[in-house]
């Protein structure tokens, strides 16, 4: 009997390009066989090495699963269409290409609950057991996240973390407990995980997350979830999760507020888009410095597990392009639309970075090298010399009206030191000023000042100042 | 009109909900920049601005029956 296999657009390349075959066959099992064996490439895709269909390759006879008539037996009529449909929106990679792990006969038990949601089901959990999930941090966020996602069965944990538990963590930090102030977060973490869900496999990372090791480290998870606590390693966070393509579930609080989003730059807008610059340092306090309500984190962490969870699942109604706003205070949810920005640095239409930077400089954390040039000076004696030669050049007495009265050097002009930034334009950049005053200590703060704010003319200091000049030039100036 | 603020705007300008009026068919930056005149350390933040609940570009133009947004980015963990 003919009937038409309908090809999805991802196996196309590897069914001659048809987008439909027509075989001949009594079963679907038929259908396939014959399909398949005229496309070896095809049959990789559809069967695993034991011969069955793949677990998520769907095919339906019309609009009908064959999982829910009789399989590959399914009888085929003449005119019946049978469709090929590969899981691949919304699933992970891990999920999408390989295959799906089967439960224990515990985990049935343990995971009960899921497995009547129809949102979840079997499918579900077992791609929850396939994930790999890189949680940064252990701290207020890290806690639920870590005992959620544990308890909801995902199969690897990454954790990051570098941190010790101390007592003021408790209030805040459930993952931890009395017994463990002093030790390891991660430690104590992967205890309080184990105890809570032993079949999650816990990947310990106790380091710094930095620009060296981010990349290597993200690639071999799915998710990333965002649990950090400061700026610059959520920039780090970002642009890793960016460049390695991997969705990035965040969450940030500040006393009573809190924030939470999925940043996927494939999907839509990233931590960039959103924030193109960090705050000045200093100026948006931490936890530590800004107090933050103990249950905020946990309401804030628990929404992210679940955003990890719907990510995996490939659900319907995750939080994308979406900036999720909480008021603990008062008790309030809102929302924001997001949307990628063409211009974004790092996911716009022309990116300009293209790797992993210095997170600490790029937020402002390290004081930059002010590179202080050299004080320039000469002595009275030269400056004699270079009046004689040199008609065009300045100089600039910086002390006070009432001194320029008792004594000046002569074609002078006077600019006392609180005015000069202000006035310096009145000095021509392009000819050498020589600043001087009593004694050589103001002119060096004024040369100090000028270049400090943007003076790019060369300045020289006449060491000494006036009095050198009385000295050794003109007897007749006064010393005063 | 009702402007709210989030993270430590609130904090500057000592609410996180201010009622204030405007005129009819006002340009939505002008709005914000009063606002920022009003309390002048607000300037020192990166602020992200919003008109119901999206992004402002700083040219809708708004009515008192709008709701503007201001907030900061917040970090803490």
């Amino acid at each position: 009997m003919s009937v038409t296999i309908v090809i999805p657009t991802a196996l196309r390349q590897f069914a001659g390009g048809n987008s439909e075959i027509e075989v001949e066959a009594g079963t679907v099992g038929e259908a396939l066989n014959s399909l398949t064996a005229n496309h070896a490439e095809l049959k990789k895709h559809l069967y695993n090495d034991a011969g069955q269909l793949r677990n998520f390759v769907n095919v339906y006879v019309g609009d009908e699963d064959i999982r829910d008539l009789d399989g590959t037996d399914t009888e085929i009529k003449k005119g019946d269409e049978i469709l090929i449909i590969p899981a691949i929106a919304g699933g992970t990679a891990a999920t999408a290409t390989e295959e799906l792990p089967n439960l224990t006969n515990e985990e049935y038990s343990r995971y009960s609950r899921h497995l009547i949601l129809p949102e979840v089901g079997l499918e579900g959990q077992k791609k929850l057991k396939a994930a790999r999930v890189l949680t940064i941090g252990t701290g207020g966020l890290g806690s639920p996240l870590g005992l959620y996602l544990a308890a909801a069965g995902i199969g690897t944990l990454g954790v990051v973390d570098f941190d010790v538990v101390d007592e003021s963590n408790l209030q805040r930090q459930i993952i931890h407990g009395t017994k463990d102030v002093g030790r390891a977060k991660i430690a104590s973490a992967q205890d309080r995980i184990n105890d809570l869900n032993p079949n999650v496999k816990i990947e310990a990372f106790e380091t710094r997350l930095t620009s060296e090791n981010a990349l290597e480290l993200f690639k071999d998870f799915d998710v990333i979830v965002d649990g950090t606590d400061n700026f610059a390693t959520r920039y780090l966070v970002n642009d890793a999760s960016v460049l390695t393509g991997k969705p990035n579930v965040y969450g940030s609080i500040f006393r009573f507020e809190g924030q939470a989003t999925v940043f996927d730059a494939t999907r839509g807008a990233c931590y960039r888009c959103l924030y193109p610059e960090p705050p000045p340092p200093g100026l948006v306090p931490s936890c530590a410095e800004g107090g933050v309500l103990g249950v905020l984190p946990g309401i804030v962490g628990t929404i992210q597990a679940n955003e990890v969870i719907k990510v995996i699942l490939g659900a319907e109604g995750i939080l994308l392009n979406r900036l999720l706003l909480f008021d603990a205070w008062k008790m309030r949810f809102r929302e924001l639309k997001l949307k990628k920005n063409p211009n974004c640095p790092l996911c716009g239409e022309n990116p300009t970075i293209t790797g992993l930077i210095d997170y600490e400089e790029f937020c402002g954390l390290k004081q930059p090298v002010v590179e202080e040039k050299p004080l320039e000076e000469i002595t009275a004696t030269e400056l004699k010399n270079w009046i004689e030669t040199n008609p065009n050049l300045q100089i600039i007495d910086v002390r006070e009206p009432h001194e320029f009265e008792i004594a000046k050097i002569p074609n002078t002009k006077l600019i006392p030191l609180g005015e000069v930034v202000k006035r310096a334009h009145e000095i021509n950049e392009r000819e050498t000023a020589i600043i001087h005053c009593k004694g050589g200590v103001r002119s060096a703060k004024a040369i100090k000042a000028l270049q400090e704010n943007g003076y790019n003319g060369r300045l020289i200091n006449l060491k000494g100042g006036i009095t050198a000049w009385s000295d050794e030039v003109d007897s007749s100036v006064p010393k005063y | 009109m009702r402007v709210l603020f989030f993270g430590q705007t609130a904090e500057i300008v000592g609410a996180r909900e201010l009622e204030i009026l405007i005129e009819k068919s006002t340009i939505a930056g002008e709005a914000f920049a009063e606002i920022l005149e009003q309390y002048p350390s607000l300037k020192e933040h990166k602020l992200l601005f919003a008109v119901n609940q999206e992004y402002s570009s700083g040219d809708e133009v708004i009515n008192n029956s709008d709701e503007l947004a201001i907030f900061t980015a917040v970090s803490g963990g």
